[in-house]
């Protein structure tokens, strides 16, 4: 709890900082939210266009528009749901398909405008849930991260990772099983840090 | 997103963990049911391998932090901010202060100059002359009450307390013979040339700029504090959680709980303005969705759009503490706000209408001070006055 709890506070207070300094006009501020959001609006994209190459342009974009609106994106809710909306937008208007919403102001809060739109919600849904599970892969102990990865990521087989990591198969497998036991208590785990963050909320807000 | 993040976190402790709990799983097929889309999101991930290939896509866009630096998106998105980054200053609020401060300096060093050679850029001395004998007025602010009292207040003391006795500012009473008022709604109007201010029932103070009038009860009795404004007004509103506290103008409503802002609203006028200096409020139209405000921003309402930005506070309430502040106001523009706290016509030329004014003057002085200003922007604004109307011209 208390790694985890740090961990979030680290985090709430790096977007603190990069949001003030992105809305100061700092360059560093932009490249901390394209390195945070970078993967997952690739992803979310090329869900769209199907393109990798078209989505890196699309995303390419709305870091440019987000830098233009940023006095407005002073939250992190308000900077991610900015960022989803426009990809979706541009998604639609490279495919010539009706814009989804008008973008012209920029509302504190989005959430009720993407519950609203189904289907960006299921998309973005999509995108944070492998976001999400892929930030827990990176968690686990390195051996059980290894495994992890070759064995969902690059579909080898148990012979190929244990020649590769130099173990045997029984450790493989062990790995394999423990890793995703870690993934589950890390979950677990991370209900509580849920909880803190929703006190967190009501009495910030 | 506080309710996607839940979401998220919700459906990954339910794929991963091999012991579903019912409860779960019934909360996320309601939600389906709610969420079309999303069916098709809960299919997939029943499907390992269609799960997993998502996955894999997810992974191959990865990128590690040593790479990043060479990023070409990046570098795109990098190079066109530097572009459009050139053209407008990046960081306005400081870059004014700083401005502010040259302007400062300057204005100092030409005033001293315009002192020892006060004819040299006013080419009429007897126009410089007429505008030093404009003060802003003194008299003319008016309390009527809905049981038929109208009173014309005493400018002297600039400010009256509401109560069950009316006083002045000084604690003197409104009514030298006692009488007494009830429950009465109160109109305090402020005409041209004049500021008042005025201590609500409940502690809430407003300042009132000229040609300004609020309407408000003696007491508020129901579930909220509401007065109306036209005009422009200053308010401090005393903290009062379970009471809110609500201003509306012409075309805005303005909802708090206990801040500090500014609301100028004059019907003449066709852009009004909500600042926030401190605390929080929310501004809402008729027909649109309030918007929340955080102290350093302003909600502008224009025709029937409401549009927030960050501003410099400062400038829009400057007023209040007896300053005129320009920040590039167009001379049109400022010549209302001028035109209003002189009681004076001001007509100005559509040739100077690219003309912005920069600096600030005490506004308790004399026109001609501001006239300094306005000459020390352009040397060519030439000014002509004849009685209350005041003509600018090329």
């Amino acid at each position: 709890m208390g790694k985890l709890g740090g961990d979030y506070m680290d985090r709430e207070m790096e977007n603190t900082i990069f949001l003030n300094n992105m809305c100061n006009g700092e360059v560093e501020g932009l490249t901390t939210a394209y390195r945070l959001y970078r993967q997952p609006l690739l992803f979310f994209v090329i869900r769209y266009v199907g393109s990798r190459e078209v989505a890196e342009d699309i995303v390419a974009d709305i870091f440019v528009k987000a830098w233009n609106a940023r006095t407005k994106l002073r939250r992190i809710d308000s900077l991610r749901a900015y960022l989803y909306v426009m990809a979706k937008n541009a998604s639609l208007n490279y495919l010539r398909r009706p814009q989804a919403m008008s973008l012209e102001d920029v509302p504190a809060d989005f959430e009720e405008t993407l519950l609203e739109d189904d289907d960006i919600f299921g998309n973005i849904l999509r995108t944070e849930l492998i976001k999400s599970i892929m930030e827990e892969v990176d968690r686990l102990p390195l051996k059980q991260q290894e495994v992890f990865r070759y064995t969902f990521l690059e579909d080898m087989s148990v012979e190929e990772i244990s020649e590769k990591l130099q173990l045997s198969a029984t450790a493989v497998y062990a790995n394999r099983s423990r890793a995703i036991a870690t993934l589950r208590e890390l979950l677990m785990k991370k209900g509580l840090v849920v909880t803190f963050s929703l006190l967190h909320t009501l009495f910030l807000q | 997103m506080k309710r996607i993040d839940q979401t998220v976190l919700q459906w990954k402790r339910y794929f991963i963990n091999p012991t579903r709990d019912r409860a779960t799983e019934i909360d996320i097929n309601t939600f389906v049911e709610k969420h079309p889309s999303l069916k098709e999101l809960l299919g997939e991930m029943e499907n390992n391998d269609q799960f997993i290939e998502a996955i894999k896509l997810y992974n191959s866009l990865s990128q590690d932090d040593d790479h990043m630096a060479n990023d070409p998106i990046l570098t795109k998105i990098l190079d066109r901010i530097q572009e459009t980054t050139e053209i407008q200053p990046v960081n306005k609020m400081k870059w004014f202060s700083y401005a502010l401060a040259g302007i400062a300096a300057c204005a100092a060093l030409v005033m001293g100059i315009l002192w020892l050679q006060p004819s040299q850029p006013i080419k009429q001395p007897d126009t410089m002359e007429l505008a030093t004998n404009i003060l802003p007025g003194k008299n003319g602010v008016r309390l009527s009450m809905s049981d038929g009292w109208n009173v014309e207040l005493r400018s002297d003391e600039g400010g009256i307390i509401t109560g069950d006795q009316l006083r002045y500012s000084d604690g003197s009473p409104l009514f030298d013979d006692g009488t007494q008022v009830n429950d009465a709604v109160m109109t305090l109007s402020v005409p041209r040339g004049n500021d008042f201010y005025v201590v609500l029932a409940d502690g809430t103070k407003v300042w009132m700029n000229a040609e300004s009038e609020l309407c408000y009860p003696q007491t508020f009795a129901g579930e909220n504090r509401v007065v109306q404004l036209t005009g422009e007004a200053y308010f401090e509103v005393a903290k009062d959680k379970s009471k809110p506290f609500i201003v509306e103008t012409v075309n805005q409503r303005i909802e708090v709980l206990g801040t500090h802002f500014n609301v100028n609203a004059y019907p003449t006028e066709r852009k009004s303005a909500v600042t926030l200096v401190e605390g929080r409020i929310a501004v809402s139209i008729e027909g649109q969705k309030e918007r929340v405000l955080y102290p350093g921003q302003q909600a502008l309402v224009t025709q029937k759009h409401l549009e927030v930005g960050d501003v410099n506070v400062d400038e829009y309430i400057a007023w209040k503490n007896d300053e005129f502040m320009f920040n590039e106001e167009s001379l049109v523009e400022a010549a209302n706000r001028i035109g209003r706290w002189y009681d004076l016509d001001i007509d100005v030329d559509p040739a100077l209408k690219d003309i912005h004014l920069w600096g600030s003057v005490p506004r308790r002085e004399n026109f001609g001070q501001v006239l300094k200003l306005i000459q020390l922007t352009n040397k060519n604004v030439k000014v002509e006055i004849e009685g209350r109307r005041v003509r600018f011209m090329k």
